[in-house]
């Protein structure tokens, strides 16, 4: 229906980010693979099933449509020990 | 003249926030440590939350005390209007009686300072230097910065970048009241260096603002993190906007019939209804209705219809129809059937019963705002928007049934930051494709043998 180009220029208010994101925000969201909610914001827009099934592997459709989710508390903790990491790394002195 | 707004007096406003974990039909499980497998304890949380937040999340005490100091702060906009929509009544010739809960005259436009205030206000008296947090568009992050200023508080934000080169207004917003925003990903955590390294053009994400903002706590013992939505003491701190709204309505002599409020992270929607849904559990005859946002017609037609994803935040906040650990739906046509895996206050209440969720898809929403810009006269946000179109769906169903409904609904915040969204709407950016009655049939066909989750049906 589109090219490539055009198609990624579409907009569409995100729900989790609370603005306009254009479709490349969308395809690209989750370290280069699409959002997990992509079909359900863009399949009135266009085909997005064509899409996705002409460009991921089933393999990476299953994972980047169904991310295990969590219980938020527990995403934050796990965000608490990467950053204790992190934080871990950035104070090791010097070798 | 007819009596539109219904005014209360600070000396109204209610002293003690509603924590309706004391009355849930059944109690939430506690979440477990992913490394331990234990009840996750205080001890976790303290490394980004000060401990009197953390009582708070945890208590199932049924009222709780609201500090005056936060009370004078809530006062420069509280109590808010309860104010009766005559205008958008006549607009849709309905005998339903519309009230809206007015929270768009808080400084920063929406419901989020309830929160902010209250939770600026216990790290302060917690010891609390500097508060971070991550924000998508910068709603929340207007909201936090606000607070801090009231409270002498230092407040670091992490907005997403796609929003911080988007949206300077509320990022301006911010710095006004004093607050540092970063564009996320950042430069100043191991986080969002790491991401920059690997791709220094990426839009950033909420999920790496806010592996920023929780970074930046951990590394510090005078900072802490705020988030503003999803947990329990954020719904709490916002159960006032509900509170007021009895005290409102019981002037007048009404009582709703239907309680609406949009639901993202769920804490607008929290903060009105959960009074309401504490009269339901105690056995009133009431609809509440939480409008989540979709563009997809199988959400809405569907045995398993809804799909409430944490809008925001990287987890689903409403877990409602689970398919069970086992069942993984085909990708495609399948978007709204995910396992959902965790159950906070809100979903708990939809899988009881006491709350009803419904998905309304984005045209509708603008559609349903405009008509409330020129009836009411107020922009309202877009999110908010979903929730006038339910209102405006449930006053014509009154109107076709020929009933006296009284709908209250919270009109959580203005649009005037989020024009570009009117704009968006106006110049047919956000047309919507119709997807043809066969496609949607074959959809659901391709739905049916899946198992019928246990509470889903009503």
């Amino acid at each position: 229906m589109t090219n490539e180009k055009e198609l990624d220029k579409q907009v569409l208010r995100c729900p989790r980010l609370g603005g306009e994101v254009p479709f490349s925000y969308c395809r690209t969201l989750q370290n280069g693979m699409p959002c997990d909610r992509i079909i359900i914001c863009w399949e009135l827009v266009f085909d997005i099933g064509a899409y996705i099934q002409e460009h991921y592997k089933p393999s990476e459709i299953q994972k980047f449509l169904h991310p295990k989710p969590k219980d938020k508390m527990v995403t934050l903790l796990d965000i608490i020990e990467q950053a204790k990491r992190n934080v871990k790394k950035v104070k090791k002195p010097p070798e | 003249m007819e009596v539109k707004k219904i005014l209360l007096t600070e000396d109204e406003m209610p002293r003690q926030w509603y924590n309706i974990a004391a009355d849930m039909p059944t109690p939430l499980q506690p979440p477990l440590h992913p490394g331990t497998g234990q009840p996750i304890g205080p001890e976790d949380l303290a490394p980004i939350f000060p401990m009197n937040l953390i009582e708070q999340e945890v208590s199932t005490e049924r009222w709780i005390d609201i500090p005056e100091p936060v009370l004078e702060v809530l006062s420069i906009w509280r109590p808010a209007p309860l104010v009766r929509a005559y205008a958008l009544e006549k607009a849709l010739d309905t005998p339903a009686r519309i009230y809206y809960k007015n929270e768009s005259y808080s400084p920063p436009g929406s419901h989020k300072p309830n929160t902010a205030v209250a939770q600026a206000y216990f790290n302060k008296i917690a010891g609390t230097k500097r508060i971070t947090t991550e924000t998508g568009a910068g709603q929340w992050g207007s909201a936090l910065s606000f607070a801090g200023a009231m409270f002498g508080i230092e407040i670091v934000v992490w907005m997403v970048k796609i929003s911080y080169q988007q949206k300077p207004y509320r990022r301006l917003m911010m710095n006004t009241w004093g607050a540092t925003c970063y564009a996320s990903p950042s430069t100043q955590t191991e986080a969002g260096r790491k991401i920059l390294e690997k791709d220094p053009d990426t839009p950033g994400s909420l999920g790496i603002a806010i592996s920023e903002a929780v970074e930046a706590a951990v590394s510090d013992e005078n900072t802490k993190y705020a988030l503003g939505s999803v947990l329990n003491h954020v719904m709490l701190h916002q159960t006032i906007i509900g509170l007021e709204a009895q005290k409102q309505l019981e002037k007048v002599g009404d009582y709703p019939d239907i309680v609406i409020g949009c639901a993202g992270g769920g804490s607008n929607f929290a903060g009105l209804s959960f009074p309401f849904a504490r009269d339901k559990i105690f056995g009133k005859d009431i609809k509440i209705i939480a409008v989540e946002p979709t563009s997809c017609p199988t959400m809405t037609r569907g045995p398993f219809a809804y799909d409430f994803g944490d809008t925001v935040q990287m987890t689903p906040l409403l877990p409602m129809h689970t398919l069970g650990h086992d069942f993984i739906p085909a990708p495609i046509h399948a978007g709204g059937l995910r396992y959902h895996g965790m159950a906070p206050l809100v979903s708990q209440l939809v899988l009881d019963g006491i709350i009803e969720p419904r998905a309304i898809h984005q045209l509708e929403t603008f559609e349903a705002g405009v008509t409330f810009a020129r009836t009411e006269g107020i922009i309202a946000a877009p999110e908010t928007n979903h929730a006038i179109a339910a209102v405006i769906q449930e006053a014509k169903k009154a109107k076709e049934e020929g009933k006296e409904k009284v709908i209250l609904f919270n009109m959580s915040g203005h649009g005037l930051v989020d024009l570009a969204a009117y704009d968006a709407y106006f110049s047919g950016k956000l047309n919507d494709y119709e997807l043809p009655e066969a496609e949607i049939e074959r959809a659901l066909k391709a739905i049916e043998p899946l198992p019928k989750p246990k509470v889903a049906e009503k």
